[in-house]
């Protein structure tokens, strides 16, 4: 059986300030998500379902004062497994090695770092995760997925984050140049359509994560058809310089990769009905070891070339929010259903 | 809003006795007449039931069966009158109407072409109605123009048909099992929508699909998986280019005229491991795109016909004693990609 839809968000986008570090993207980050009011005007208080409630953390070493941690938890309606996700970094580098997704990460400041949590305890420091300890968490307890990267910002102006939110999932997007540079979805955003806990957690739910490579290239035109190695989303192959996506083994606290099943093609031209309908395709994804099936995207769809930050409206209401590569260009693009 | 779903049912195989167009064609014909479906369930008591009949008076090759056509035994009023028709001769025809254009599959003496009439009168003759594009084997309506589905230089010594409500597939195997001929028809696309631009006035969308006249192979193992071009042999996909070719179309709602459609995706190649960790057979829909020589447009989801597990081509997935469908790929004898038609 289904899970019950997802309602997502659109928070009003937030302009990092200068000077362009990952101090002030973090700060950015956070303003966005906790932010008073959706994008479309209405007060965050109206729709609490979706809100998630944000904390930072400007008393960790390094760089202590700066904003060097940033972490999420959902409101208390569907999901049980208390989630949280955290973004980090700092310009300068911790004193002890992080504990990562890919072992095989190094850490870069311009990269900012994403993890996400289940049954997670109270913060303690980003920096406390530590690859001398297979089970080290950034909080007092649960289990930890290990950071992944979600991009690279560069040295050039960091410019815009675009948030969404739905009752157990976020989204991420951070714009240079109006490309995408840092991307990431977290969250319980994947449904297997079962109860059985060799497929999902007992709350019913997979938890995991999806974010962009090392790379100032940005996000690919056609993320929803290349390869890992080529800076899509939903493609996570272990290999550590491609893209991250990766969901908690239920019951464990060890991961697995997920990856796309379907390849879209590369030019998806107009993609519209002949009157003009916009589509809605679901994504699936499958597990990249084993070929299981692991589940669809949870009011994520396939839609016809887009901007990121764009709104699909029908002319009576909103109906939900485009993400791509750009917020300049239309290229391969989700919609984040209302 | 979605179409009402269709029930997918199998006839039970039938083996070809000569491997002729002729003979083919009569076999097709004698498999779609059996009075009931594998699961046992009467023909008669069906919504699914088709009607078959055969024209084997034809002069073009007097006594021999040169055209088989079905259709809708109990037809929902709504519905426009849709009727496949599949034809081959040894001799040429006077004038015939083709789904491609450019001379790309046209008729030859070895040849199993199909093609799709909707308002559909009843059946004149198949090989006289002109190469225009208001040319029909029928009395009135439109039809599509025939596509290559077959080329008997391969040896097919079984029929396979699968009827629903408002659609029929049709396979052609080898006696190593292997699918060598392949046909869907009818409306086996639902638009999602009634608007006029995107749907007929029923709501429906009509169609054909044919595998192509391979003369060496047939369906690809990896059909789903792999890349665009004739050489992933695929009977849901239009390719522009290659030979033999696949085609694939459906009438522009409407009008007599057709446009070419395809798969929106591929797969990661779906092998028996493509079941969730618990053991759970997925079913994932399959979007459909209009194709000129790359996607023009978003037309619609399959009907009741899914991505899963790979199997073997006829197979059944039981549950717990209840079927749920049939397996379609490219081979009786293996587990390689595959489609299943929903029961």
């Amino acid at each position: 059986m289904a899970l019950t839809p997802l309602t997502w968000r659109m928070l009003p986008p937030a302009t990092v300030t200068t000077p362009n570090t990952i101090h002030t993207l973090l700060n950015a980050i956070y303003a966005a998500g906790t932010s008073t009011v959706y994008a479309d005007g209405e007060d965050r208080t109206v729709s609490v379902n979706t809100k998630w409630t944000w904390y930072l953390d400007n008393t960790a070493t390094p760089n202590t004062g700066s904003t060097t941690a940033v972490y999420a938890e959902p409101p208390t309606v569907g999901s049980a497994m208390s989630q949280k996700i955290i973004v980090c970094g700092s310009v300068a580098a911790p004193a002890s090695t992080l504990r990562y997704q890919k072992e095989a990460t190094t850490y870069v400041a311009s990269r900012p770092l994403v993890g996400i949590a289940k049954s997670a305890g109270t913060y303690t420091h980003w920096t406390d995760a530590v690859s001398s300890s297979a089970t080290s968490t950034p909080f007092t307890s649960g289990e930890f997925s290990g950071y992944a990267t979600t991009g690279d910002l560069g040295t050039s102006a960091y410019a815009t984050v675009y948030m969404y939110e739905s009752q157990e999932a976020i989204a991420v997007f951070a714009v240079v140049s109006g490309v995408v540079r840092m991307a990431f979805i977290a969250g319980a955003f994947i449904d297997c359509f079962s109860t059985n806990t060799l497929n999902v957690e007992t709350d019913g739910r997979i938890y995991g994560l999806t974010s962009l490579k090392n790379t100032t290239a940005g996000m690919d035109v056609s993320f929803l058809s290349t390869a890992a190695n080529i800076n899509p989303l939903f493609m996570g192959n272990g290999t550590a310089l491609n893209t991250n996506c990766f969901f908690f083994i239920p019951g464990l606290a060890t991961t697995k990769n997920g990856m796309r099943l379907t390849t879209f093609s590369s030019s998806l031209g107009t993609f519209t009905a002949p009157n003009g309908n916009i589509p809605l395709v679901p994504i699936q994804l499958n597990y990249q070891a084993t070929g299981n099936y692991a589940g669809q995207l949870r009011e994520i769809f396939a839609t016809r070339p887009g901007i990121l930050g764009n709104t699909v409206n029908d002319g009576t209401a909103d109906k939900g929010y485009l993400a791509g590569y750009s917020s300049a260009a239309a290229g391969h693009t989700i919609l984040l259903k209302k | 809003m979605a179409l009402t779903p269709l029930t997918w049912k199998m006839l039970p195989p039938m083996t070809v006795t000569t491997s002729t167009v002729h003979g083919i064609l009569d076999t097709i014909y004698n498999c779609g007449r059996q009075t009931t479906y594998v699961d046992g369930t009467l023909k008669s008591a069906s919504s699914t039931s088709w009607t078959w009949n055969r024209d084997n008076t034809n002069s073009i090759n007097t006594g021999s069966t040169t055209a088989v056509y079905a259709s809708l035994t109990t037809p929902n009023p709504s519905l426009l009158a849709q009727s496949t028709i599949l034809i081959g001769s040894t001799s040429t025809p006077v004038a015939i109407k083709y789904a491609r254009s450019g001379g790309s599959d046209v008729w030859s003496s070895s040849k199993i072409m199909a093609g799709l009439g909707k308002g559909s009168g009843s059946y004149l003759n198949w090989n006289v109605l002109g190469s225009s594009g208001t040319g029909t084997p029928f009395t009135s309506g439109e039809f599509t123009g025939y596509l290559s589905i077959a080329s008997t230089s391969v040896s097919i010594t079984t029929i396979m048909i699968f009827e629903s409500q408002e659609a029929l597939a049709i396979f052609g195997l080898d006696n190593s099992g292997n699918v060598r001929a392949g046909l869907f028809s009818g409306a086996f696309i639902d638009p999602l929508s009634s608007d006029l631009a995107n749907a007929e006035s029923d709501g429906r969308l009509y169609g054909i699909s044919g595998l192509g006249a391979y003369t060496t192979t047939g369906i690809h193992p990896n059909w789903l998986s792999g890349g665009a071009g004739a050489t992933y042999q695929d009977i849901l996909t239009y390719y522009s280019s290659g030979s033999p070719l696949p085609t694939a179309c459906v009438f522009n709602p409407g009008l007599g005229s057709v446009r070419y459609f395809g798969r929106a995706a591929a797969y990661t190649s779906p092998t028996l491991s493509f079941v969730t960790p618990a053991g759970d057979i997925p079913r994932i829909p399959i979007q459909i795109v209009y194709i000129i020589t790359s996607i023009t447009g978003f037309s619609g989801q399959l009907r009741e016909i899914y991505l899963t597990r790979s199997g073997a081509m006829g197979s059944l997935l039981y549950e717990l004693g209840t079927n749920h469908g049939y397996f379609v790929s490219s081979a009786t004898s293996s587990f390689n990609e595959s489609i299943l038609l929903k029961a």
